[in-house]
């Protein structure tokens, strides 16, 4: 699903060349559940974002589906954050003066999809993400924990098939982080491939695959055999089945 | 995005900061205020002066005399000169083939007694065809006849604010009124005329607190005694001239002074004046006027479209993480773009608006309060309008455009 061959991420700092990602070779087969570790500044979050056409290398290839990210331009670069792939960020970024269905509705705008199915669909997602009584609150009279669940619905809204996270528990306590990574491991049976950076080696666990960057190279591609499980409520595992059998 | 949802995304931007946007679009509301009631006030005074204008006609020329004094008058008497004259209105009508009238006016302040009040009016002795030359209208009774006018007889036509006061209810056509020591019967009531606005420098005074009388009457039956030499110097005060059709009026104008002058012994004793140039020059007044009036209103549009960019540069710092955000969920630098430059529009329209009421209300104001005449121009409404938007538009492209080329990856991280 994705290969990258001497991928670069360079950034000049003066006379100085900062090496992000260098000559990176990389292969993430589907519905993978993928961690990457390692220490600040090895250049893991610069990878997420390449990886998520935020970021444009400066040199090699990478390829999604097939699509060569590196040869789009801006235009194709949205498109196919909006329709391909969904995000979700340590600290959530939901729009504060957005109550949650708006903020889950926003890819779908930029998708152009009618606003009576947009509503329809966000309330479907956050209920998936048992938010279902929540619809109509804003970010701030939530909990870290249901920020961030509903941060995944609005990744999931347009049904992508990679879904990207960066740090996605650095913000919660490990209970709420175990929820967090109960609900990518449900996805992740579901099929969807989930590439996730994280310093969380207790998280990390819950992956089928860890790839541990320094100075931004592979130092290590490790797969885990016997991945962590985390809990999920019954009625949310059932939910997002349903979600994914509606999304085909 | 569909703009639809642009435009609503944009109002509630606007709407989470209610005050800084009232606030920006204040710029926009005095701009256009001042420009729909500026305008308002020109376009005012430009159909004021074309209803005066169509109260003189566009054909007439208008000749008064000018008082002289002191040695001037002497000189002029030496020279024998003798001022505005009936033999002038004869020798203009004959000399001159382009005159369709010469019609003479003699104004004085006789005593006018009605039973026992003593009304402020002017009596004004008119010539044969006073009622063509002047496009008043008699409103009851009649005006004089030739016989009566050759005739010097004592008849009056009272102005319709004369009538009104010293008649009252009582109709007045029929009642004697008395000039001096002479009583004239009172023949016709003319049709309220309206005070003079003056917008056409031409002096106009009340009409309808005239009495007139045939000029012959005036001349003959009501001279003053004793009199001075600068009383006798004009015998009439003007003569009210309509050119024919075909004749430019200019040329006619220089004709009638050139004449007039030699017959007045190159004494300055007359002007002449030609409505229609006077609007002319007034328009040329107008235009200049809102010439200036358009500059002031350009600066304040100016101002208040820096104001909108100033706010929208502070909103783009404001929502770097929102605007990284968006990019990362599919918003293109396009979407960004447009999502900005609608929320400088929607200041700028919505300011244009409330601009717009608020110079409506100052014009009717201005007129309630002032007795000017205002108009409203629907032109300068649009043009109002259409320069508000696009002047949200002008000066919300810098800040849209950079908000669009925001790194995405560092304005997600911007704290």
């Amino acid at each position: 699903m994705i290969k990258t061959e001497q991928l670069q991420r360079h950034f000049k700092a003066g006379d100085v060349c900062v090496k992000a990602v260098d000559s990176l070779d990389i292969n993430i087969g589907k519905g993978e559940f993928v961690a990457v570790m390692g220490p600040s500044g090895s250049g893991k979050s610069t990878l997420l974002y390449v990886l998520g056409a935020m970021d444009r290398p400066t040199g090699g290839q990478i390829s999604i589906n097939g699509r060569r990210l590196d040869q789009m331009d801006d235009q194709q670069c949205s498109d196919f954050r909006n329709r391909e792939l969904g995000f979700v960020f340590q600290s959530f970024h939901l729009l504060p003066r957005m109550n949650l269905v708006r903020n889950v509705e926003l890819p779908m705008l930029y998708a152009q999809i009618p606003a009576e199915r947009r509503r329809a669909r966000a309330e479907m997602m956050l209920r998936a993400v048992g938010l279902g009584e929540r619809f109509v609150h804003f970010p701030a009279e939530l909990s870290g924990g249901q920020c961030q669940r509903a941060a995944i619905a609005r990744a999931l809204v347009n049904s992508p098939a990679l879904l990207l996270a960066d740090e996605p528990t650095g913000n919660l306590d490990s209970r709420t982080g175990l929820e967090i990574i109960g609900i990518f491991q449900a996805l992740n049976r579901q099929g969807m491939t989930i590439i996730m950076v994280t310093h969380d080696e207790n998280m990390a666990r819950h992956a089928g695959r860890i790839i541990r960057m320094r100075d931004g190279q592979i130092e290590k591609n490790e797969t885990v055999s016997r991945p962590l499980l985390s809990a999920l409520p019954e009625e949310i595992e059932k939910s997002l089945q349903e979600v994914f059998h509606a999304a085909g | 995005m569909r703009l639809v949802e642009q435009v609503q995304t944009g109002l509630t931007g606007l709407l989470d900061h209610p005050f800084r946007t009232f606030l920006t679009m204040l710029g926009i509301i005095f701009g256009v205020g001042a420009v729909i009631a500026m305008v308002s006030i020109g376009a005012g005074a430009e159909r004021e002066a074309l209803e005066e204008l169509k109260k003189f006609g566009d054909s007439s020329i208008r000749i008064s005399s000018v008082e002289i004094q002191g040695e001037r008058l002497a000189e002029a008497l030496k020279k024998q000169a003798r001022g505005l004259r009936m033999t002038d209105v004869a020798f203009l009508a004959s000399a001159c083939p382009f005159i369709e009238l010469a019609v003479p006016e003699k104004i004085d302040e006789y005593g006018f007694y009605v039973a026992n009040t003593k009304p402020l009016v002017k009596i004004v002795g008119v010539g044969d065809g006073f009622l063509a030359a002047s496009r008043f209208e008699v409103e009851r009774g009649r005006f004089f006849t030739d016989e009566e006018q050759a005739n010097a007889a004592m008849v009056a036509v009272l102005g319709a604010g004369v009538a009104s006061e010293v008649f009252g209810l009582v109709e007045p056509v029929g009642q004697v009124v008395q000039i001096e020591r002479v009583r004239f019967k009172v023949v016709g009531v003319m049709k309220p005329q309206g005070a003079g606005s003056g917008k056409l420098a031409i002096k106009r005074r009340d009409h309808d607190r005239d009495v007139y009388i045939p000029v012959k009457s005036s001349l003959q039956r009501l001279e003053r005694w004793p009199v001075e030499d600068k009383d006798l110097y004009h015998e009439i005060n003007s003569i009210w001239v309509e050119v024919k059709s075909g004749y430019d009026l200019l040329a006619a104008r220089d004709r009638i002074a050139a004449m007039l002058k030699r017959r007045h012994s190159e004494v300055d004793d007359f002007e002449i004046q030609v409505p229609l140039e006077i609007l002319q020059q007034s328009q040329k007044t107008q235009n200049l006027f809102n010439l200036v009036m358009a500059l002031i209103a350009g600066i304040s549009l100016l101002v208040g479209g820096i104001g909108i960019m100033n706010i929208m540069l502070a909103s783009v710092n404001e929502r770097t993480r929102e605007i990284g955000v968006r990019r990362a969920l599919g918003a293109s630098k396009r979407d960004i773009v447009v999502q900005f430059l609608v929320e400088a529009s929607l200041i700028s329209i919505l300011g244009g608006l409330i601009g717009i009421f608020a110079g409506v209300a100052i014009s009717w104001l201005i007129a309630l309060y002032t007795g000017w005449t205002t108009a409203i121009p629907l032109s300068s409404v649009l043009i109002a309008f259409f320069v508000s938007i696009s002047v949200g538009i002008i000066f919300g492209s810098f800040p849209a455009a950079k908000a669009s080329t925001l790194d995405p990856v560092k304005a997600l991280r911007y704290e």
